[in-house]
């Protein structure tokens, strides 16, 4: 449990009158307040500070006492009563609860300076919303391609969800109340699942369409013959037209990504051709090929 | 399906406002209320964003222009977020060539 320095936290010097708090409070709190700041949870944990220095500091009494124990305030009585308080509720079981951030409760060093809370104006003490969590849930693009079910642990609780076919990198989704609980009353934040596609070793993906790229040697793209790829739902036999030119595309309908929370559709599957020049030539080759030179003179 | 309609009246006295707070609100197209039965009503989704106003309103003293304000910025802020997150997945499909 650390000292808090209230008046660094309000950004005040010690001899500050009550008009100085109120401001320096007010302007603060307008700069790190949780509704002008959704999802910025060192925001969040900022606008608690302020609140917490606040109460200390606007309040004559608990001033004069912080001020008389400053960084000694494990002297105060109410540090021992604390301890004891805290050495009980161990002995039993009870959950402390001080210590996780919720979003509206006091440190521990306030608890035990000023106790747990009571004699505060509670309508200071609004009821705050939960934090909202964040959680990565990363996937390889087969696995995106498919309706399937995912099951996982975040903040102590086990949460399983289905994942639909066709997410998007980076797609967030919404879990409300699974965030943390709310303080003073106030209802559960939510969790938001952010969906990372991993990158396939061959196939890119543009939304919901999939693109391949694949070699294939001079002879067959100047004769024509038949190509096996690999899709991510299995191979396929490909004909490749005489004459194919190096970058050509070939279009497979319908044979890309599903698309997302719509049954049955799905984007195309492009093929692009990179021929590739043969590294050697054998003698013979050579011939037949200054032949066929020849006779393109 | 039925929306879920809340009475005013009862959010403004949990929350220790006025009536004429969520009317002023209204006014300037910041929640849209339904008249039902002579009782006015938000709907159950747009609780989170009065509940918001309420708050911004008892906890930092900011009038209703000031919420005006806030609100247009938050929207906007989202908006960029938004064009962010496509931005980013954009420069992620370059980024596997």
């Amino acid at each position: 449990m650390a000292f808090i320095d209230y008046y660094k936290v309000l950004e005040l010097d010690k001899k500050a009158d009550a008009a100085a708090i109120k401001k320096a409070y007010r302007k603060l709190a307008r700069k790190y307040h949780p509704d002008v700041n959704p999802n910025n949870e060192e925001a969040h944990k900022k606008f608690q500070q302020i609140n917490e220095a606040n109460e200390v500091l606007s309040d004559p009494e608990k001033r004069k006492k912080y001020d008389r124990y400053g960084k000694d305030w494990e002297q105060s009585d109410q540090f021992h009563a604390y301890n004891q308080q805290r050495a009980q509720q161990q002995q039993y079981g009870g959950g402390g609860g001080f210590e996780q951030f919720g979003g509206g409760d006091f440190s521990s060093f306030f608890e035990s300076m000023f106790g747990g809370g009571g004699g505060f104006q509670q309508s200071r003490r609004a009821a705050y919303k939960g934090q909202d969590l964040q959680a990565t849930l990363p996937l390889t693009l087969e696995q995106a391609m498919t309706t399937h079910k995912q099951t996982f642990t975040i903040n102590g609780k086990q949460v399983r969800i289905t994942v639909p076919a066709g997410v998007e990198h980076e797609q967030v989704i919404k879990l409300k109340g699974y965030g943390a609980p709310g303080s003073n009353g106030g209802p559960a934040g939510d969790l938001f699942i952010t969906f990372t596609i991993m990158p396939h070793k061959d196939i890119r993906r543009q939304g919901n369409d999939l693109y391949l790229t694949k070699e294939i040697d001079l002879y067959t793209a100047l004769l024509g013959g038949e190509v096996l790829i690999e899709t991510l739902s299995g191979k396929v036999k490909l004909k490749v037209q005489p004459l194919t030119q190096n970058g050509t595309k070939t279009r497979l309908k319908g044979k890309g990504y599903p698309v997302y929370k719509q049954e049955g559709m799905f984007g195309d599957f492009y093929v692009t051709y990179e021929v590739k020049l043969p590294l050697s030539l054998s003698d013979k080759q050579k011939e037949l090929l200054q032949e066929m030179k020849d006779q393109e003179k | 399906m039925k929306e879920t309609l809340i009475p005013i009246r009862i959010i403004c006295a949990q929350h220790n406002v006025a009536i004429e707070f969520a009317e002023n609100l209204y006014e300037c197209g910041l929640i849209d209320i339904i008249e039902e039965q002579e009782e006015k009503h938000i709907q159950e989704d747009a609780l989170e964003r009065l509940e918001k106003m309420i708050r911004l309103h008892r906890d930092l003293e900011i009038n209703i222009a000031g919420l005006e304000t806030i609100n247009h910025m938050l929207l906007e802020m989202e908006k960029l977020q938004e064009e962010l997150r496509v931005t980013r997945r954009r420069l992620y499909f370059y980024e596997q060539e």
